[in-house]
């Protein structure tokens, strides 16, 4: 029973926990604020899902999403709501100026488009997209942004803010497309700060956007040594077949080689390793040749992992389906011996 | 034995019936409440003033600091932000005509004193640009990203931007006025 209680409180602790965390103090000043509220169930394992819209859907479907607003500015503000386009360029999500559109922000409304806050207050609105019945395959990108103008009556130049929670929407049959990526290179170098940096080729084989993030190890290094992981660092975003580079920048104790480089790259769920022999040169600047990296097997891509453990239990019944056939046979045949 | 028996093939029924579950979900369209914080950018000003230039012949420039903005992520992702910076042309009404200086004639750049600092993160990973001075600043006039996060959780970075607009010899000496926009996804 006194676990039972214990159980109890550990679970209310965990309700109480975030919301105690979110009464922040007035002197909070970090501006305009913007949050996704509703995620799709069948993405709760998805990181991305959490942060950003990402969804497949089929022509003719309408979804809708909250998000929550919130004005830490220091004083009252009219904040606009309102989907405008992006574009996946140079290995970024990049949202257009304006109110920029699309065939996608064609597609979205925000409701209400405005909202007036006081200061240290947050509203909710809601993202509806409705994707017509005719519309063609294929992934496209807005923004959902909330924006506060500064006052233009001075001459001069007026700042405006606009924070957004990115859109990735896919657009076709009941299967969603496939996600994947290869890295194809590893290439060593030293920065002008005369910092190692591993910087990766990965190219997006698959028909999604792809948001890269992961590490990287380093063994059978001179003497022995290991080092890492080292985080990857973020930023890139693959358009479908776009290759871009990956960068991890290293330790500066890092030196020579050779070393055994293994990278594991992720996004979302999806998460992919491969590994190279490099050789770090010696002088701020300098890059050694990129080399050809090999993938390593998949030991936590779900899609191997479940049929691999269903294999297993399966084996495992069977030897327990042997192991009492034998049993029994043993038990009749002393049965036997015990009746003769 | 016969115990063991029974167990093991509950197992494997579980086993299959976990891998079977997300095909059939395809169509379900709902949702969940996310827990994630917030992603905000503010700025120390609302309004900037570049200065004065004196137009000439061979032509001259204005350059002056920005308000330093501040982008702060509480969502503990593994996914970064980036920030990127338009603006539009800058104008002046002289009487009843409007002269014009076109958003490709100004430039950007964050100075290497100017930032991007990480002000509250226990990582030592700071945000990058590749804008650092007038060389290598950013044309205004379409968007681009200007501060990319390489952090992986919380973190608040602050930057000051410079602008630096050149002024042709061409142009009508006037006070211009232009909106300049932080976007930060």
């Amino acid at each position: 029973m006194g676990l039972f209680w214990i159980a109890i409180l550990a679970v209310l602790g965990l309700v109480l926990g975030p919301a105690a965390a979110q009464t922040r103090p007035d002197t909070d000043r970090s501006g305009l604020g913007i949050r996704l509220l509703d995620a799709p169930t069948e993405r709760r394992d998805d990181p991305r899902a959490q942060v950003y819209v990402v969804d497949h859907v089929q022509p003719g479907a309408k979804l809708s999403r909250r998000v929550e607003v919130v004005n830490r500015t220091g004083r009252a503000a009219r904040v606009s709501l309102y989907p405008a386009a992006a574009e996946l360029t140079a290995g970024s999500f990049q949202v257009l100026p304006g109110a920029a559109a699309n065939e996608l922000t064609g597609w979205m409304r925000v409701s209400p488009p405005t909202l007036d806050l006081a200061s240290g207050a947050s509203a909710t609105a809601t993202v509806s997209i409705a994707v017509p019945a005719d519309a063609g395959g294929g992934e496209r990108y807005a923004a959902v942004l909330a924006e506060v103008q500064g006052a233009s009556d001075a001459p001069g130049i007026t700042i405006t803010n606009r924070v957004g929670v990115r859109v990735y929407l896919s657009v076709g049959g009941p299967k969603e497309p496939v996600s994947d990526f290869e890295i194809s290179t590893l290439q060593a170098g030293r920065q002008a700060d005369g910092r190692p940096v591993v910087t990766a080729q990965v190219r997006n084989t698959g028909a999604r956007a792809l948001d890269m993030s992961g590490a990287l190890s380093l063994t059978q290094g001179p003497g022995g040594l290991s080092a890492g992981p080292f985080p990857a660092e973020l930023g890139t975003t693959l358009a479908p077949g776009e290759t871009s580079p990956v960068q991890v920048v290293l330790d500066a104790a890092i030196r020579g080689g050779p070393w055994l480089a293994t990278l594991t790259l992720r996004s979302g769920q999806l998460e992919r390793a491969a590994e190279a022999t490099i050789t770090f040169p010696d002088d701020a600047g300098q890059r050694a040749e990129p080399v050809a990296a090999k993938a390593v097997p998949l030991t936590q891509d779900p899609n191997v992992l479940i049929p691999l453990a269903g294999g297993l239990i399966g084996l495992i019944l069977l030897v327990l389906l042997f192991l009492l056939y034998r049993r029994r046979r043993r038990d009749r045949e002393e049965d036997a011996a015990a009746a003769q | 034995m016969r115990k063991v028996l029974t167990l093991g093939a509950v197992v494997v029924l579980g086993g299959f019936a976990a891998t079977a579950a997300p095909a059939s979900a395809a169509d379900v369209t709902t949702t969940f409440a996310v827990e994630a914080g917030t992603l905000s950018i503010a700025s120390a000003a609302t309004t900037a003033n570049l200065g004065k230039a004196t137009t000439s012949l061979t032509g001259s420039a204005v350059t002056g600091t920005m308000p330093k903005v501040t982008v702060t992520d509480n969502r503990g992702s593994t996914l970064g932000w980036n920030s990127s910076v338009a603006s539009t042309a800058f104008t002046a009404t002289v009487g009843t005509t409007t002269h014009t200086i076109a958003a490709s004639k100004a430039k950007t750049y964050i100075l290497p004193a100017n930032g991007p600092t990480l002000t509250s993160a226990a990582l030592s990973a700071v945000p990058t640009t590749t804008a650092i001075d007038a060389a290598t600043g950013l044309t205004l006039g379409a968007a681009q990203v200007f501060v990319t996060a390489t952090t992986t959780a919380s973190n608040s970075v602050d930057y000051t931007p410079t602008v630096q607009v050149t002024i042709d010899s061409n142009v009508v000496s006037a006070t211009y006025s232009g909106t300049v926009s932080h976007t930060v996804v």
